[in-house]
């Protein structure tokens, strides 16, 4: 067993209305920077927006682009529920995300020590 | 340190509990055959370490269930230690957190969060950084949080 805790962080409220997206992706990023911990980022229903929207549209937008790419270089994971088919009109992805379905994210979860939900 | 299973070991030898084995092992048992306080072990919570994270904001029932089980903790005889951050730092001055440090509860608030919300930096609390909740994270017996 990874004697390393880790900590999967679940965000599913709507970065275009909640500032708690961004905060979440803020912590997840400084509890990851240090090392003690393995910290995965799994975004689900509105959060996903903050993976594939334009920052501007976002609450703290800019957070997102600074904060996800050192949880993955970490060793984390950064991860959507079931996120929806690009479509055009959307800016390219800021940031590599696996795709999960509900049984992967239910792995993540058993796998964590720690549930840190936003 | 061990991480050990402060949670998991409470849990399964909570006095007058009942095992997983007994829950499944068939019909109800009468009551006088149940197994009384004073035949199982309590869980000796001295010197074990809990992390609290509060990120509700102290006008919801997330912050008092953390509160709540701070209380409970500190009476055990657990050391707790508290990191408000996110909208959970408005709570600092309650004063019922503020209680709980008197007893004893290390109270840590998020800097940057408190900047944020321009809460001044005073000793109501230690105004740290993210490497605190890591610190909580990797070297309390059970790190538990409210959001």
């Amino acid at each position: 067993m990874d004697p390393k805790p880790s900590v999967l962080v679940l965000v599913d409220s709507d970065p275009k209305s909640s500032h708690r997206p961004a905060e979440a992706t803020r912590i997840a990023a400084g509890i990851a920077a240090w090392g003690q911990a393995t910290v995965n980022l799994c975004f689900c229903g509105p959060a996903i927006s903050a993976l594939n929207e334009w920052p501007e549209d976002l609450i703290d937008g800019d957070t997102f682009e600074r904060f996800l790419p050192p949880i993955a270089e970490s060793g984390g994971q950064v991860a959507a529920l079931n996120p929806p088919d690009a479509t055009g009109a959307r800016p390219p992805d800021r940031v590599d995300y696996k795709s999960v379905d509900a049984a992967e994210l239910a792995q993540l979860s058993a796998r964590a020590t720690q549930l840190l939900r936003f | 340190m061990t991480r050990s299973s402060l949670g998991r070991r409470s849990s399964a030898q909570h006095v007058g509990r009942l095992g997983q084995s007994e829950i499944a092992a068939g019909p109800p048992r009468p009551i006088d055959s149940l197994p009384r306080p004073e035949q199982t072990s309590v869980v000796d919570l001295q010197d074990k370490k809990l992390g609290l994270l509060l990120s509700a904001a102290p006008d919801q029932p997330n912050f008092n269930h953390g509160i709540r089980l701070a209380e409970t903790a500190l009476a055990a005889g657990v050391d707790v230690y508290c990191y408000c951050i996110d909208d959970g730092v408005a709570g600092i001055r309650d004063q019922r957190v503020q209680a709980l440090r008197d007893r004893g509860m290390k109270l840590h608030v998020c800097a940057m969060g408190a900047e944020k919300r321009g809460l001044p930096l005073d000793d109501s609390a230690v105004f740290s950084g993210l490497t605190v909740v890591s610190d909580l994270i990797a070297n309390t017996d059970r790190f538990v949080s409210f959001n």
